[in-house]
């Protein structure tokens, strides 16, 4: 491991003891719970009055119980919504860039079982709104598509094997996708469905993964082209042996270091939904809460200060992480 | 040539009317309907169930909310339960045709909140928003332009600006404007610039003078928290782009000719950098419109952005499919511009059969 400079230890450091605080938050002995309101100390300074450390904002709750709790709020939503995002877009990225449009060859078989389950899902897709129970129906009938495949693969016609042209049907995904800006997008479902903790997870994790399966695509497609996988194939190896054991470990550093900046981009979106008021429901503690509070009482200069300060000194270790990793990534490959 | 454009004006309209129409069907489909908000207790205790009922059906055939919603909707087998389901055709008579037509007219519906047409609603918030949006977007480019060439050569600064920049591009929209407004607008700090709004009659002033230093006096805030955002971005991409371009070799020739080291870089270096940039100015225009909804809700301007954020907290579904197409389309507007600029920086792109951005 190569000598790391000062300022990435503090970063590591920063994230360190967010990580501690956030797990620990619950077993403090917080005269508070988030989300609670002290009418009698409302915008009280840092001290003034006694179980509040770092005062109240404008509505009287405690800024360092909606801190703590702030912070299990990125550990709850930020970071599996990133997971999420990140297992997504390598899926997609490497199956896109490795395959291409025309190394995936299936069986016409398997496109007709797949064109029936595409049909019994558009019928039971209306349903589900529906008083009756279609989860047991609908799984059953799905249960019929591997019975098609089988039968119509007897059949000479089923069994020619054509291309599937896997890699235009993501990046139209994605171009359907990327096609509003990610707030935009965000205040619009907001209005349909609004997010909770587990919505929220699904929703940034489900909708922002382009930008990252478009970086992992062109490095698969750059290193689906080097020589020694293109030696792993000729001694025999099959696909999944490639992709695992040779492709992975090229990916690995790419997938990293773009996790960490997606997961300082993922903190952002989450704490300016909060801060307009349609991200996650009021109770739920969230920086973004407290800051939207400051502009209730501008002389409060604590209330922004302390949340204020620890988004900014969150994101930038989380991209002096990033940063470094990069680096690495890129000395290995010269 | 032909073909090509056409399939690049085709293909992104095409995913656009996708997108729409999933947003559409969504928020028919999940959200409740103003008609449920007529089943408020308060309207249901001052009228008899039957009034209630008749109220909401006329509600809903005037909104047009009574016909199907898609093309064919599916119901559980009378005898046999979810078990067979039985589809159902519906023709040109559901709430997506009605709508789609709606569209093609050039009408997009009425607001659920006031009953004023969408249009007229957005028509009218789009100029704040453009006030604020196309000022930023100059001041973008020319500052970073201005500073990436001030950049080029000079180590020592390039070291400290760059840092700075890194810095700020991990910094998100609302804490810039929050900290703009807590500092430069508060009574108990500096008190420069108003912390709310613009008037209504900005423009009605006399004297042109006048009703600059009015525009920038509201006006400044919201453009700079914008501008702090955007710039550090396209700096470092620019300069990163400019040093990389020092190190060829026809810079090299062209200092041999003889030409100063300014002449080098403005007409030679710079066409180079400008590929990289352009991509990333397809993205300044969502963004900064995008950014907007953030800087108008702080603000308190009346733009397109704050109303789309108020439409999404009373969701007002017709305003927020409306402003979404919108920022579509000028997504789409980028995407064809930037294609033009990257024939023009690099004639070699001229030919090519995909364009740039795909």
């Amino acid at each position: 491991m190569p000598k790391q400079p000062w300022y990435w230890w503090v970063a590591l450091g920063w994230l360190g003891i967010l990580l501690l605080l956030s797990l620990s938050a619950p077993f403090f002995p917080l005269p508070y719970q988030p989300g609670q309101t002290d009418v009698y100390a409302i915008i009280s300074p840092p001290g003034a009055s006694p179980g509040h450390e770092l005062g109240t904002d404008a509505l009287g709750r405690d800024v360092l119980t909606e801190l703590l709790f702030g912070a299990r709020t990125l550990l709850q939503v930020s970071l599996p919504a990133t997971l999420l995002l990140t297992v997504v877009a390598t899926l997609l990225g490497t199956s896109a860039g490795y395959w291409g449009n025309n190394r995936w060859y299936l069986p016409r078989a398997t496109g007709v079982a797949a064109l029936y389950g595409l049909v019994i899902c558009l019928l039971y897709l209306p349903l589900t709104g529906q008083e009756e129970k279609v989860v047991l129906p609908w799984g059953l009938w799905l249960l019929l598509m591997p019975l098609l495949k089988l039968l119509v693969g007897k059949t000479r016609w089923g069994q020619v094997r054509k291309p599937a042209p896997l890699d235009t049907w993501i990046l139209t995904l994605a171009a359907l996708l990327s096609s509003v800006p990610r707030l935009i997008l965000l205040v619009g479902l907001a209005a349909v469905l609004p997010l909770s903790p587990v919505s929220a997870v699904l929703v940034l994790g489900l909708l922002f993964w382009p930008g990252m399966m478009r970086l992992i695509r062109a490095e698969m497609r750059r290193i689906r082209a080097l020589p020694y996988i293109e030696a792993a194939q000729a001694l025999g190896l099959t696909e999944p042996q490639i992709l695992v054991r040779h492709a992975a470990p090229a990916l690995k550093g790419l997938v990293l270091s773009s996790f960490l900046l997606y997961l300082a981009l993922v903190i952002a979106l989450e704490t300016t939904l909060s801060f307009l008021g349609i991200g996650l429901p009021a109770e739920h503690a969230s920086w973004g809460h407290l800051l939207a509070a400051a502009r209730l009482a501008p002389e409060a200069w604590w209330v922004v200060l302390f949340p204020g300060g620890c988004l900014l000194l969150t994101l930038l270790s989380i991209r002096v992480l990033a940063g470094s990793q990069k680096n690495k990534a890129g000395s290995h490959l010269k | 040539m032909a073909r090509r454009i056409l399939y690049g004006v085709l293909r992104p309209l095409f995913w656009l009317w996708l997108l729409v129409s999933v947003i559409f069907l969504l928020t028919r489909l999940a959200a409740p309907t103003p008609t449920e908000q007529l089943g408020h207790p308060t309207t249901a205790s001052v009228a008899s169930p039957e009034k209630l009922r008749a109220a909401q059906w006329a509600l809903r055939h005037r909104l047009g909310l009574d016909l199907p919603l898609f093309y064919y909707s599916v119901q559980p087998h009378p005898r046999y339960g979810s078990w067979i389901p039985s589809a159902q055709w519906h023709g040109s008579g559901n709430q997506y045709h009605q709508w789609l037509r709606q569209l093609a007219a050039g009408s997009l519906g009425n607001s659920y909140r006031d009953g004023r047409p969408v249009t007229t609603v957005l028509l009218d918030t789009v100029p704040n928003t453009l006030l604020l949006t196309l000022p930023a977007a100059i001041g973008t480019i020319g500052f970073s332009l201005w500073a990436g060439l001030c950049l080029t050569g000079r180590r020592w600064w390039q070291r400290w600006v760059l840092g700075l920049c890194v810095g700020l591009d991990a910094v998100p929209l609302f804490l810039v404007a929050t900290t703009l407004v807590l500092v430069l607008a508060n009574p108990d700090a500096l008190n420069l610039f108003p912390a709310y709004g613009a008037p209504e009659a900005l423009f009605e002033t006399p004297g042109l003078w006048t009703r600059a230093t009015h525009y920038m006096y509201y006006f400044f805030l919201p453009i700079s928290s914008l501008l702090v955002v955007t710039v550090p971005g396209f700096i470092l991409q620019l300069t990163a782009a400019l040093n990389r371009e020092v190190t060829m070799q026809y810079t090299i020739t062209a200092r041999a000719k003889g030409l100063s080291s300014e002449q080098v870089l403005r007409q030679h270096l710079l066409r180079n950098a400008l590929l990289p940039f352009i991509t990333l100015l397809t993205d300044l225009l969502p963004a900064l419109l995008a950014g907007a909804v953030v800087v108008e809700v702080i603000f308190a301007l009346p733009g397109m952005g704050r109303l789309l954020a108020e439409a999404a907290a009373t969701r007002d579904h017709p305003i927020l499919l409306g402003g979404v197409l919108l920022i579509a389309m000028a997504r789409l507007l980028s995407y064809w511009l930037a294609d033009g600029l990257y024939g023009w920086a690099d004639p070699r792109l001229r030919s090519t059969s995909t364009p740039a951005h795909a």
